[in-house]
């Protein structure tokens, strides 16, 4: 600079500031923090464009683990139940093995148990007509729905299906079962099966698509035995305690049969995709990953931006400011940085979750829940980032000064 | 053998001919608008061939801002100033840098990188004309040089061996290495004890009479003015009778 | 522009432990791009994992079979059919079905691959084939793949397990491996299968051509005898159809390819800010350069120089880590997850396209170095 001219200093601008506006500490905090932040845009910028890509990043991984796990339990979720019977061999949803029918009996017969619900799977081959092009198609074939079926369609669905040769197909199932509009005909074994209506599940784990049928209908299309079923589900009376109902069940039922609560089902069918299933382990380990990498880019950048006026904080000290104004400044700093670089990654991550949940029907659209573990997130890191940092300005001897 | 060892300097024992800078009517103006300030009015200057002039005044006077503009470090905006020949209005980025490989920038601040010992500093500014010379030739010099400024026992030593004032002589070994025939120097001796400062103005008037260096120094050290040939005062702008 | 990579380097190294927390930020980068790569080309080698395996010249299979976990099996005549071709020396039946392998610890029944062959004609490239041979012809019980997922349990040689509730003995073990969509596998011999299930179809049938034969020629021959329910294709192709029908099929490939951009984007704004900083720092320096006579283009040169050290220190600090976590995920997953010189070579190009990009957008900050502001 030439000699002569002053230099428009921070320090003089925010102390105008300040006194134009006589406001209190907390907003000189952010009246300060900002003006920090925008002395040098193009280092905002850059701090801004790390922190957005490490929030993005787990923005991606969280929501995808989540749709996954949300996803291996779906059909579940469709159903209102409080126990669950299913054969010894059970690892998770496809599951070849069945159990006797006498098991829904049993179940009603130990007083606990106000209804039950018979759930067949099998994966059957869908023989498109005329061209006989084959797929895999996962077959769910349901009792009434009653108050068993939470999903209205589903449940809708079932009921309507008045011919014995008429299914639903799930209309997430992918081009390799051909055409799913309604009236569309294929064969499943040697039988000709009309599709009468869809609903919307995206099992893309188990087969190219689903569909379901009625439990009389089942047998027919999978050589079942009629008196077997895959998984037997239960209603408790109500003020029935589920563990008990579990206990009574378990003692009466065949050997070879599992009772599980309806947590415990849950909780096994998302242990087995997160540590057995390779993809349930990759998506994990991503998401581990990308946390880990995160939290460290979104540190240190943050701490960057707080470090970089340490000696400005240790002025504020020697000149007598409390520790709460230091503080409030360097986090306040460190927090419009984190959320300066959430808004982007939330805005990009949006499009690339919109884009993931169309084309593999997985829920990882934005939405409130993941948002607030965002904020949280990234309030979290924000405020660790600074206080870490500025725990040395209070530390510091402010006669190191001179 | 002269004091200067095997240092040469190009004009060295040529007749006083033509100055090496000339200035005239040199106006200049920081910023644009309701905020534009000028500087310099109106400003003539001569520095001539083997000459050591001061420039002095109070701060804010135009002193560095006129000597930035003869160091070609910024484009001239009004007036003509030719430098050794070559008029430095209107010209581009490649032709001012040619001009400042001709002359020896002295800063008050050493700059010199931390990472480099005094020999690699030294090589990296023979490195300008974008030729690599010899590694002996580069010792001979710099050997030759850091002698003369006591410095011939830092050969290898890195900034952070150093003190201030011998990071500064480092500086000005630098600025010399390339033997200069315009030499520009800034507050060379503020950050140099009296010895080191008598050493330093020693060598640079040796630069004068026996290597036929020109010198423009801006110093408010009144002791050295003596060394000078000519004394400029300026102030607010406008050079003001020689002292 | 060559970089100077000797100044640049020489920058770097002044401050050594600035030069590791360096080389750590740009390795973040690098990490996320070799994991995300590691998981995608580890899946699709574990799904093309048996068609690389096989021993046979082509494979002979159902039409309908258009990857290699459908179950569409192939008739029998089929495979005697093609064995009459002239050109064919023989061709291996391969059987595979899933059955029950009961847990002996926590006695909970898990569907694992069975695939059973001629004991003399081992139809898989595995270690000590002699002693395959002889186990599986001697006993009657099966071979274990050890590289199964440890959901089916321990075990020892001469232990019986449950099949589909038939104990049979563990007459030994093999190294397979696991894929995305099956847990383990065992190998039985083809007499023993057929004796439990004699109307089983096989899954495809090894074609073995006959030496100084041209392979295409008697694939052509094939195709031209046999009824068109069949296809034949020779090992790398069902490998590549399989890699290809991966691809399109598997949601997660989309999700590790949009991993391993934003690796790559971290890796750049990271480098980025490295070179910044040392531009900042040494931004009087530079004007000092610049006073002297030294060109912008020379100072680019630097910093690019170090956007190159940054590159090498990056990628090797990045692979380290790298085969770490491939080495655990590895060992989590039972896929053949890990760092080999295809994506090192990968991940290497795009650790110097990264830092490059970052040097590029960098040095424009060189141009900031005003020599006049000096004084």
């Amino acid at each position: 600079m030439p000699e002569g001219f002053a230099t428009d200093s921070p320090r003089k601008r925010r102390a105008e500031l300040s006194s134009a506006f006589g406001m209190l500490p907390g907003a000189t905090c952010i009246i300060i923090a900002g003006a920090n932040l925008l002395q040098h845009r193009l280092r905002l910028v850059a701090a801004l464009a790390g922190v957005a890509v490490a929030l993005f990043l787990l923005t991606l991984q969280i929501s995808v683990l989540d749709a996954a796990k949300a996803k291996v339990t779906q059909l579940y979720d469709d159903f209102n139940f409080d126990l669950a019977a299913v054969p010894d061999t059970y690892q998770f949803l496809l599951n070849f093995e069945t159990i006797d029918r006498v098991v829904l009996d049993q179940g009603r017969a130990t007083g606990d148990i106000s209804r039950a619900f018979g759930l067949n799977v099998d994966v059957v081959h869908w023989m498109q007509w005329p061209s006989k092009k084959l797929a895999y198609l996962f077959l769910i074939g349901l009792d009434d729905p009653g108050s068993f079926v939470r999903d209205p369609v589903i449940s809708k669905g079932v009921t309507s299906l008045l011919s014995s040769n008429s299914l639903l197909m799930d209309a997430y199932s992918e081009p390799d079962i051909g055409p799913l509009d309604i009236g569309t005909r294929a064969k499943i074994g040697d039988e000709f099966e009309t599709i009468a209506g869809h609903f919307k599940l995206g099992l893309f784990f188990y087969g190219e698509g689903s569909a379901i049928v009625r439990n009389t209908d089942f047998p027919r299309l999978t050589d079942r035995d009629s008196s077997k079923v895959s998984i037997a589900l239960f209603q408790l009376r109500p003020g029935v305690s589920a563990q008990k109902a579990k206990r009574d069940l378990e003692a009466i039922v065949p050997e070879h049969t599992l009772v599980f609560t309806r947590d415990e089902l849950l909780q096994q069918e998302r242990d087995y995709f997160l540590s057995v299933r390779p993809v349930g382990i990759m998506i994990y380990i991503s998401m581990l990953i990308a946390c880990l990498v995160g939290t460290v880019i979104i540190v240190q950048v943050l701490s960057t931006e707080v470090a970089n006026r340490m000696k400005e904080y240790a002025v504020l000290k020697a000149m007598g400011s409390s520790p709460a104004f230091v503080y409030g400044i360097g986090v306040t700093q460190s927090v419009l940085v984190g959320l300066g670089g959430l808004l982007p990654a939330l805005m990009i991550g949006g499009v690339v979750l919109w884009y993931i949940q169309y084309r593999t029907h997985l829920e990882t659209a934005v939405g409130f829940v993941l948002l607030g573990k965002m904020l949280a997130i990234t309030f979290a890191a924000s405020v660790c980032a600074a206080a870490a940092v500025l725990g040395r300005v209070q530390r510091a001897d402010p006669a190191a000064l001179y | 053998m002269n004091e200067l060892g095997s240092l040469q300097f190009p004009l060295a024992g040529a007749a006083r001919a033509a100055p090496v800078v000339v200035a005239r009517n040199v106006d200049h103006a920081f910023d644009t608008g309701a905020a534009r300030k000028q500087v310099l009015f109106d400003v003539d200057f001569t520095l001539e061939r083997g000459e050591f002039v001061i420039l002095t005044g109070p701060s804010g006077a135009g002193k560095t801002t006129l000597m930035t503009l003869i160091g070609a470090l910024r484009s001239l905006q009004s007036g003509s100033i030719r430098v050794l020949d070559t008029e430095l209005a209107g010209l581009r980025a490649a032709g001012q840098r040619e001009i400042r490989r001709r002359i020896g920038f002295i800063f008050q601040d050493h700059n010199l990188f931390d990472a480099l010992t005094s020999f690699q500093t030294l090589s990296l500014a023979m490195e300008v004309s974008g030729r690599r010379p010899p590694r002996s030739e580069v010792r001979r010099r710099a050997v030759s040089l850091l002698a003369m400024l006591g410095m011939e026992a830092y050969l290898d030593s890195k900034p952070r061996q150093m003190s201030t004032g011998q990071k500064q002589r480092i500086a000005i070994a630098r600025a010399l290495i390339n033997e200069p025939p315009i030499i520009i120097a800034d507050e060379p001796t503020a950050s140099l004890d009296a010895e080191t400062a008598s050493l330093v103005i020693k060598l640079l008037r040796q630069l004068v009479e026996i290597g036929g260096a020109s010198i423009l120094m801006v110093t408010h050290d009144n002791r050295i003015f003596s060394a000078a040939d000519r004394v400029m005062n300026m102030i607010d702008g406008r050079i003001a009778a020689p002292l | 522009m060559l970089p100077r990579i000797g100044l640049g380097l020489r920058l770097l190294l002044h401050n050594r432990l600035r030069l590791l927390i360096a080389s750590a930020s740009v390795a973040m980068g690098v990490v996320i791009v070799f994991v995300e790569l590691g998981l995608l080309l580890g899946m699709l080698d574990a799904q093309a994992l048996i068609a690389n395996l096989v021993r046979g010249d082509l494979l002979i299979m159902n039409m309908a079979r258009v990857n290699l976990h459908r179950w569409d099996k192939i008739d029998l005549v089929r495979l005697e059919q093609a064995a009459a071709v002239p050109g064919v020396a023989r061709v291996t039946p391969l059987y595979e079905d899933h059955v029950g392998l009961r847990n002996p610890a926590d006695k909970r029944v898990r569907r694992i691959i069975l695939y059973a062959f001629p004991p003399d004609d081992i139809p898989f490239k595995l270690d000590n084939p002699a002693a395959i041979s002889h186990a599986l012809k001697i006993s009657h019980g099966f071979l274990y793949d050890r590289l199964s997922r440890p959901i089916f349990g321990q075990f020892g040689v001469g232990d019986d397990i449950q099949i589909d509730t038939v104990p049979l003995r563990v007459d030994g073990y093999v190294s397979i491996g696991a894929d995305i969509v099956n847990d383990g596998n065992i190998l039985m011999s083809e007499g023993d299968w057929l004796a439990r299930l004699p109307d089983s179809k096989p899954i495809m049938g090894l074609v073995h051509v006959k030496p100084g034969a041209s392979v295409e020629a008697v694939r052509q021959r094939i195709l031209q005898s046999l009824p068109p329910d069949v296809t034949v294709l020779t090992p790398e192709e069902t490998a590549w159809r399989e890699t290809l029908y991966t691809l399109r099929t598997a949601p997660v490939g989309l999700l590790f390819a949009i991993g391993m951009l934003a690796g790559l984007v971290i890796g750049t704004i990271n480098c980025y800010q490295v070179l910044y900083n040392e531009i900042t720092d040494h931004l009087r320096q530079f004007a000092t350069l610049k006073a002297m006579g030294f060109s912008n283009h020379f100072l680019r040169r630097i910093i690019m120089g170090q956007a190159m050290v940054l590159s090498v220190a990056g990628f090797s600090t990045g692979l380290v880590f790298a085969w770490l976590a491939d080495r655990y995920i590895a060992g989590q997953s039972m896929l053949p997850i890990g760092v080999g010189p295809a994506s090192g070579v990968i991940v290497g190009c795009f650790t110097v396209l990264m830092c490059m990009t970052a040097g590029l957008i960098a040095i424009r900050r060189v141009a900031v170095a005003d020599p006049a502001a000096l004084y």
